[in-house]
């Protein structure tokens, strides 16, 4: 990546609270115009990392770098850097014109000009006419897009946005899920997403870094999240997972083999992996890769015969528990309920079979 | 249904008569001496004693022509107005600084804060006088300030504590990343936000500083406070009349500003409980 496509860089962040690591040895760029997300559970170290860049914390070690420029001594009101703040942080003395028209002081625009750009940001949000109102006259959904006006109108270089949609309930976060990916397109602004919710991320972003007790375990595109992870935590924390015990059976070369004994199969793994995870290693496969079949499939090596425990309707999708015929091993298979309606009903207790591709199968270390 | 299974029902909807009864007889036992103030200022007579000779308004006129009066409510304001913006000033700094920070020992500091409030103002009063004794300080309006001070900041702090309790330290934060430094975040988003807090406070410690006493008796020099020149005017019975009418004009105005005072606060504290 050259100089610059990069956005931010983040080189080796550490944050201690006292005796507490909030964040250890971060290392990663983000690109110009992209769309980031920095993806965890709480106490993970996202927000904290978000609160760096935008100057609220300071670093206990490693440096970051906001296009090209390092910010470690820069206060806050002196970066690049806007922010959406969790529960908006709407000024409640000023109304919507004003809110958004705040940071505007110091560009000594006159009146028009500082109207005319408000009222650009009033029709970017969808709230043309709200100039007038007050923070307490407005919603959830429409304080969300003032706090966007109000951070976009200063056009930075990034835009930081902290859980924004966390206080918005299903069907209003899901709009405006597809509203900020929309105006992230329109405007080309980098954004830097803080969520916990693992399907935000995925529907929004570019890249993901998920996090985990102050690290950083992967960056990558949302597919290659979930496609490759690159350790079980990450398999785990992104969408469901069905974990099987594996051991390495031979080694020759670039390639291993090794046997996952519930599957009765074995599969490949590249020797360099391999070193990365130790002989410890688990076989990783999603619900939904693997197929559900009421009669034994021709493919015999990639099958494996169990019997039915469970089926749960889950409205798109119907989900099937079932118990391997090796030591009683439990694993979810998962199947879009148009085609499991062409199963038809199949008794819990029944024998079925299932079958799945080997590109399906993600060899991991037990961390 | 029976008569009684009705009465359970609305048990706790319906007035309680022995308890209004009660009410209404603790507030005349708290007010009705309070009363006498206002209704013998009216009087004609010198003496307070039923029946009332007849009714006057000579005392509130004769007021006006005596200047010791009028330079003791000068005083009073001069001595109040002062205290008023310095204890608040103060105020709005210890407040703003026991919410925001992380402070070790914070709920003993605020404590001590307000200690004031319950310590007699006679030890206090002592206490100072010693000090400014010996510093050689001269008694002026100048100690009695300084002695009101202690004795407002409790109320200023009191005031304005919850004020900033009450808002998200994130809008200083929001400010600051909308590129203004400290200096601009306090005056366009700190101020403007706990201003009723600032009203408040003004409204009361300007009250509790114009109504103080004991202090004003232990710091005061040559020029009197209004306290200090009612109780000087005690000891001579033809001044008494005198005495009532300007005790009830202080009492309206205190009773005025004081009711102001917590009607903003409130106001405000509604406000923010509404937002949420």
């Amino acid at each position: 990546m050259t100089q610059d496509e990069t956005m931010i860089s983040v080189r080796n962040i550490g944050k201690r609270f006292g005796s507490v690591v909030a964040v250890e040895d971060a290392c990663f760029d983000i690109r110009r115009g992209e769309f980031f997300s920095l993806l965890g559970a709480s106490g993970s170290g996202k927000t904290t990392v978000l609160r760096i860049m935008a100057g609220f914390e300071a670093a206990t070690s490693g440096a970051i770098f906001i296009d090209g420029r390092q910010m470690d001594a820069v206060p806050p009101h002196q970066r690049p850097v806007n922010m959406v703040f969790q529960n908006y942080a709407i000024f409640p003395h000023l109304n919507v014109a004003d809110n958004i028209g705040f940071g505007l002081r110091k560009l000594k625009l006159d009146p028009v000009e500082r109207r005319r750009r408000i009222d650009e940001m009033l029709e970017l949000i969808k709230l043309p006419g709200f100039g007038d109102r007050l923070a307490d006259q407005l919603s959830g959904g429409q304080r969300q897009r003032v706090a966007l006006a109000r951070a976009l109108v200063l056009q930075p270089k990034v835009l930081l946005l902290d859980e924004p949609l966390g206080a918005l309930d299903k069907q209003l976060r899901e709009q405006m899920q597809v509203e900020l990916r929309a105006l992230q397109r329109s405007i080309g602004v980098t954004f830097v997403l803080v969520t916990h919710d693992q399907e935000e991320a995925l529907t929004l972003s570019d890249r993901i870094a998920v996090m985990a007790d102050g690290r950083v375990l992967q960056v990558d595109t949302p597919a290659g999240l979930y496609e490759r992870p690159c350790s079980r935590q990450v398999a785990g924390f992104v969408g469901n997972m069905n974990f099987l015990p594996a051991r390495v059976v031979s080694q020759d070369g670039g390639s291993a083999r090794i046997d996952v004994p519930g599957l009765q199969t074995t599969c490949s793994i590249s020797a360099e992996r391999l070193a990365r995870f130790g002989s410890d290693i688990s076989l990783a496969i999603r619900p939904e890769r693997m197929t559900l079949h009421r009669e034994r499939p021709a493919d015999q090596a990639n099958s494996v015969s169990g019997v039915l425990h469970d089926r749960m309707y889950l409205g798109e999708r119907t989900q099937f528990q079932v118990a391997l015929d090796d030591r009683g091993t439990t694993i979810a298979v998962s199947s879009s309920t148009t085609v499991a309606e062409r199963l038809g009903s199949i008794d819990p207790g029944a024998q079925v079979w299932l079958s799945w591709s080997e590109e399906a199968l993600i060899p991991l270390g037990n961390d | 249904m029976s008569d009684q299974d009705t009465v359970k029902r609305h048990h706790f909807h319906k007035a309680n008569r022995s308890l209004q009864a009660y009410a209404f007889f603790f507030m005349f036992v708290l007010y009705a001496p309070i009363m006498f103030i206002p209704l013998f200022s009216f009087s004609s007579g010198l003496y307070i004693r039923f029946p009332i000779d007849g009714w006057t308004l000579q005392w509130y006129g004769d007021l006006w022509e005596r200047t010791a009066v009028l330079n003791a409510l000068k005083n009073s304001v001069r001595v109040g107005v002062s205290v008023a913006i310095v204890s608040t000033i103060l105020g709005i700094f210890a407040a703003k600084a026991l919410v925001r920070y992380r402070i070790p020992g914070k709920g003993p500091i605020i404590g001590f804060i307000l200690l004031p409030l319950v310590v007699p103002p006679i030890i206090f009063g002592v206490a100072l006088l010693l000090m400014v004794n010996a510093l050689g300080i001269p008694l002026s309006l100048y100690t009695i300030a300084a002695g009101h001070i202690i004795i407002c900041l409790p109320f200023a702090i009191a005031t304005l504590l919850p004020r900033f309790e009450g808002y998200d330290a994130a809008m200083e934060e929001a400010a600051a990343d909308l590129g203004e430094n400290s200096w601009w975040v306090f005056w366009r988003v700190t101020v403007p936000i706990i201003l009723p807090g600032i009203v408040a406070s003004l409204l009361l410690t300007f009250t509790v500083s114009f109504d103080e006493f004991v202090m004003a008796f232990f710091l005061g020099g040559t020029d009197l406070t209004l306290p200090l020149y009612v109780w000087g005017q005690l000891r001579i019975p033809r001044a008494f009349p005198v005495v009532l009418a300007l005790g009830t004009l202080i009492l309206l105005f205190s009773f005025l500003l004081v009711f102001l005072g917590l009607r903003i606060g409130r106001r405000g504290a509604i406000k923010l409980v509404d937002r949420d």
